[in-house]
């Protein structure tokens, strides 16, 4: 085996590696027990200065400065000043990009009106399974900024944010980024209320350089795995099965097509 | 991707104040958590130690804001912590962890296919051959190899010489190279 070669291969493992334990984190919990964590020290911190300032001084001077300072503690926090619509519809995809379904679903309205590639309409259910795929046939989503293109009413508007994208191992593979794709995401009242995946596969060269051959590799090797991977129209199916094969025969069509090269 | 590159903090480093640093710290902890959580698990043998470095280099960001160079200082500062976090825990809790990896059992779905266990079986013996280099190589080739730090980035966030980055990738890579010859 070259040094090239087991270069490639260790960089395949450490990612999958690392992927397996963000996929399990839950960011938005640890952040919680963060911020609980450091205002618990701030007020240990605070107590223990105001013990040093009744040391010091005398015991009269000491209790009025102490009741100045609790005074200045109890101050409320400064307000965080709002989101704007345009941060939000980027927040959404910033989220998006690394997996963090929580986050994602956390901008969206009660009903929103989502749709996957081809215009596949889904619920959120049905867009969380879509997400679950995603990740597992290792796709990575690098999104650019999100710009307006209408106001549909005052507080509605939608915004066009262009990403591009690698899949099925083709950035492994030294293939890719994949550009021309684009999410369009509708924001009102501070939540996305639609949001749509413009995918672009056939004038990038993703549809050749990747999922044809990748396809093809399946079909070859695990005839019986493919038909539960893909539905008669070829199109990939989202259960929970078809993702748990999907994550496994990427890896292993990675790792055979490296060490062909 | 997100893995391999290094957004800047947007700003967060030059607010001062309990609630702008809170903002400010919970602004990083959304854009990298998951990242660093990435990184620390390549570090250590154990995904809850990870998370635990991880939570422990943002709570050290908090308490040293105040001491902050600049904005991209925090990220630098998160890089290093986790690596450090990293070595340390190695050091102290290997032993150990070692004997409990081997009693985990194999899951079941590594063993559906043959051709796909040969596959995985190798990526399994990678994976475990990684763990047990020396902790200075395993940090240089997660940086190199993961978070594709050139020499002297790496150099940097270990606080060593190019020279020794280069020496410690060497070995590492020529004994990940031995084990897999060695291999059945």
């Amino acid at each position: 085996m070259s040094t090239t070669d087991l270069e490639r291969r260790l960089a395949v493992v450490l990612q999958r590696h690392a992927e397996d334990a963000m996929s399990k984190t839950h960011t938005d919990e640890r952040l919680a027990e963060l911020l609980e964590q450091t205002g618990t020290e701030d007020s240990r911190r605070r107590r223990y200065q105001l013990i040093g300032a009744v040391v010091a001084t005398a015991a009269v001077t000491a209790l009025v400065f102490w009741a100045a300072t609790r005074g200045t503690d109890r101050a409320e926090p400064e307000p965080v000043a709002p989101i704007t619509p345009v941060q939000v519809a980027n927040e959404y995809l910033q989220a998006l990009a690394v997996y963090d379904l929580p986050r994602a679903e956390s901008y969206f309205s009660a009903d929103p009106d989502l749709r996957l590639w081809d215009d596949l309409v889904a619920d959120v259910a049905g867009w969380r399974a879509a997400q679950a795929w995603s990740q597992a046939a290792g796709f990575e989503m690098d999104p650019g900024a999100c710009k307006k293109e209408s106001t549909i009413a005052p507080e509605t508007i939608r915004f066009r944010c262009p990403y591009v994208f690698e899949g099925l191992g083709s950035k492994e593979l030294g293939l890719g980024p994949y550009n021309g794709s684009t999410y369009v995401v509708t924001v009102q009242d501070g939540a996305v209320i639609a949001a749509t995946d413009e995918f672009a596969y056939t004038s990038n060269g993703y549809n050749v350089e990747a999922w044809e051959p990748f396809a093809a590799w399946v079909a070859d090797n695990y005839p019986q795995d493919a038909e539960v991977m893909y539905d008669d129209n070829g199109n990939q199916v989202t259960t929970d099965e078809s993702t748990a094969l999907w994550h496994e025969h990427v890896f292993g069509y990675v790792t055979a097509k490296l060490a062909e090269q | 991707m997100e893995v391999v590159s290094y957004p800047n903090a947007r700003g967060a480093g030059g607010r001062i104040g309990r609630s702008g640093r809170t903002e400010a710290i919970s602004e990083l902890f959304l854009a990298h958590h998951r990242r660093l959580v990435g990184l620390a698990s390549l570090l250590v043998d154990e995904r809850q130690t990870a998370e635990d470095i991880v939570q422990e280099a943002f709570a050290g960001l908090y308490r040293r804001w105040h001491h902050l160079r600049d904005p991209h200082a925090a990220v630098t500062y998160l890089n290093r912590a986790v690596v450090n976090a990293g070595r340390d825990e190695l050091r102290h809790g290997r032993r150990v962890v070692a004997g409990l990896r081997r009693m985990t059992p194999q899951s079941e779905e590594l063993a559906s296919a043959e051709h796909s266990a040969v596959l995985h079986a190798e990526a399994d013996l990678l994976w475990q051959v990684i763990g047990q280099l020396p902790h200075r190589q395993r940090q240089v080739l997660v940086l190199r190899y993961y978070l594709d730090q050139s020499e002297a980035e790496i150099a940097e966030t270990l606080e060593v010489s190019a020279g020794s980055v280069k020496k410690h990738a060497s070995r590492g890579l020529a004994a990940l190279a031995r084990s897999l010859e060695a291999s059945p």
